[in-house]
């Protein structure tokens, strides 16, 4: 399948408008990181493996908007995030050449299972890809929608769980900056005039960063969890991601970020809103 | 000669406690996965091992978040009371030789004249308990740095954990004070005891040429390895957070009508607003000066004013980069360009 891979990637970094392919590549210790892929010398270090986490549709915005086009291959679930990135132009279709990567479960990072958030690989095949190194599709056995939820336990159980999670973040921002949905060219929790975010590491403020980032998520998050494999801390932000998409399924019967042509709901404004805003207009 | 000197590992909790009596302890501690260095007691297990704690030792005389000094605002003068930066003189159990040599780091900064007054206080109110580490973690490279993970200079106590019993041996006046204080419990080795602390040895993984990295920053500064990292490179901050070294902070004055506190915290040159003034402008714009930022404080701006290299080693940041930037790869990249 690497043949294919690199066979594609030379071929398209042939052309004469291609800028650069982004695939994967081999990092330190055994780890497969981000590759930049500009010259058809360099194809060799393209790798694809169950490796392969990070999303790279997250580097898109990265590039000016011009005529020359990106080479990327995209996993199923990255594919729902390059849906979503061209919905909310910030990608242009045309300037994006996609290889489909046919993924059956990416690993648990040093371990030999199938990764947690592979589990509800919803429409890999929602994306009219360029090319693909096989079919598309959802894994069998990775169907299953059944998650961890902290539904059982009582508010207070749950507010002592969060302050544990909370508690670990060092606020070194890498969720925030992995999240390909992250992609406001100025950020609320970067704005000092007003503050609205203290360098203080008190749990407020922790509460706050992560409350923020995961409201503006909603709708949006496609849930690669990149977010919570980024964590240098290990805080369980998947839990959240989970729920509150959860609560979007159950408000709004929306699926997901990437899946159909629709907006998220909290993006949308419809005069028959499920929601009656009791009081609100008639 | 100091020697070494057994303790039973059951003796541990007592033997804190009666440090306690004098000292703020402090140990790394292990919650699932995650180890900090926290303040005993605590719950959670202590972690006495050579896995580094996320958080460098640096937070315990840089710390994240500290007040300088609180004010009250009357007419045209105001009060201010300075923060007490240290009640109590502490003690720091089971810390790595990595992270030793980065205080000497951060010393030449804030002990270069004007002397910091807290970071001051903190430094010779502790007392460093050295774990004796063999340096071979999948990420480490001490050894190419020249620091010795076994004996770290700058540790007051070194500690050893062989066979079925915890080693001490003092390394200075401090540390001398502090084994004192727990003579109750130590005794002397057996002979196959001190055999066996005698046969530790470092990790090997001494092959990274940091001193062939060219320390003149003009020959590094248009080099294509920064665009090809900043194209990679998220702009996070985890490398520049969880380094030994990295010691760059912001202050800001918390306000409530006509009084406050000023307070100081770690800052990142990985963040886009570490260089953006008040007017808009900002001298390292993109990704690419400010990781040529990061690598050339390390490898070339430090060596050049304080004569030795701004990193120890570690490997915290290429273990936890999420996109797969370690700083060995570049040091061997840089030094390759000399031939």
């Amino acid at each position: 399948m690497e043949d294919l891979l690199r066979k594609l990637a030379n071929e398209f970094l042939q052309r004469p408008d291609a800028e650069c392919f982004i695939g994967y590549e081999e990092g330190p210790n055994g780890s497969v990181r981000p590759a930049f892929i500009r010259r058809p010398e360099d194809i060799h270090r393209l790798v694809w493996n169950q490796k392969c986490y990070p999303n790279l549709t997250a580097y898109l915005p990265d590039f000016p908007k011009q005529k020359r086009v990106i080479g990327i291959t995209v996993k199923g679930c990255d594919a729902r995030a390059l849906r979503e990135l061209i919905r909310a132009h910030q990608v242009e279709r045309h300037s994006v050449y996609v290889v489909g990567l046919p993924c059956t479960g990416l690993k648990t990072p040093g371990e030999d299972r199938i990764a947690e958030r592979c589990f509800g690989c919803v429409f890999p095949e929602a994306f009219q890809y360029d090319a693909a190194l096989g079919p598309m599709k959802t894994p069998d056995g990775l169907a299953r929608t059944e998650y961890e939820t902290l539904d059982n336990l009582s508010n207070k159980e749950r507010r002592e769980f969060w302050k544990l999670e909370f508690e670990k973040c060092i606020r070194c921002d890498a969720c925030r900056k992995i999240c390909y949905a992250c992609f406001c060219p100025e950020c609320i929790l970067d704005s000092t005039q007003p503050r609205w975010l203290s360098r203080r590491q008190n749990l407020g403020e922790k509460l706050f960063f992560h409350s923020v980032r995961a409201l503006h998520l909603v709708g949006r998050c496609i849930g690669c969890g990149e977010c919570e494999r980024a964590c240098p801390a290990g805080v369980r932000l998947m839990l959240l991601n989970r729920y509150l998409q959860k609560q979007l399924e159950d408000l709004f019967g929306y699926r997901g970020a990437g899946i159909l042509e629709d907006a998220p709901p909290l993006l949308t404004f419809l005069r028959d809103d499920p929601d009656p805003f009791t009081g609100g207009f008639e | 000669m100091m020697s070494w000197q057994r303790m039973d590992r059951s003796d541990l909790p007592a033997a804190i406690s009666v440090l306690q009596e004098k000292w703020d302890v402090f140990a790394p501690v292990k919650r699932g996965t995650d180890i900090r260095i926290r303040q005993q007691p605590t719950d959670g297990k202590i972690f006495l091992g050579q896995t580094k704690p996320l958080l460098p030792l640096k937070m315990l005389f840089l710390p994240e978040v500290e007040d300088l000094f609180s004010f009250t605002i009357k007419g045209s003068t105001s009060d201010i009371i300075p923060a007490e930066p240290l009640t109590r003189e502490r003690v720091v159990f089971g810390v790595l030789g990595c992270d030793i040599a980065a205080l000497e780091i951060l010393d030449h900064v804030f002990l270069g004249e004007p002397v910091d007054g807290s970071y001051n206080k903190r430094r010779e109110q502790t007392t460093l308990i050295a774990i004796a580490c063999t340096g071979d973690g999948a990420e480490c490279f001490c050894t190419s740095l020249g620091i010795n993970p076994l004996e770290p200079v700058g540790a007051d106590v070194l500690f050893a954990d062989v066979g079925n019993g915890y080693f001490f041996k003092a390394l200075s006046q401090k540390g001398k004070r502090m084994t004192e204080t727990l003579r109750a419990f130590l005794k002397k080795p057996s002979e196959k005891e001190l055999t066996d602390l005698s046969a530790l040895v470092p990790g090997t993984r001494g092959d990274i040429s940091v001193d062939r990295v060219p320390k003149d920053s003009d020959r590094l500064w248009n080099l294509p390895i920064w665009e090809d990292l900043a194209r990679r490179c998220l702009g996070c901050g985890v490398c520049t957070v969880i380094c030994p070294t990295c010691h760059c902070f912001d202050l800001e004055d918390e306000r409530r009508g006509s009084s406050g506190k000023r307070f100081r915290s770690w800052d990142s040159c990985m963040n886009t607003s570490f260089t953006k003034m008040a007017s808009g402008e900002n001298p390292r714009p993109t990704k690419r000066e400010r990781i040529r930022q990061r690598f050339l404080h390390k490898l070339s701006y430090y060596p050049i004013k304080h004569g030795l290299v701004a990193c120890v080693g570690c490997g915290r940041c290429s273990a936890r980069c999420p996109v797969g930037i370690g700083i060995d790869e570049i040091i061997v990249e840089l030094a390759e360009m000399e031939g």
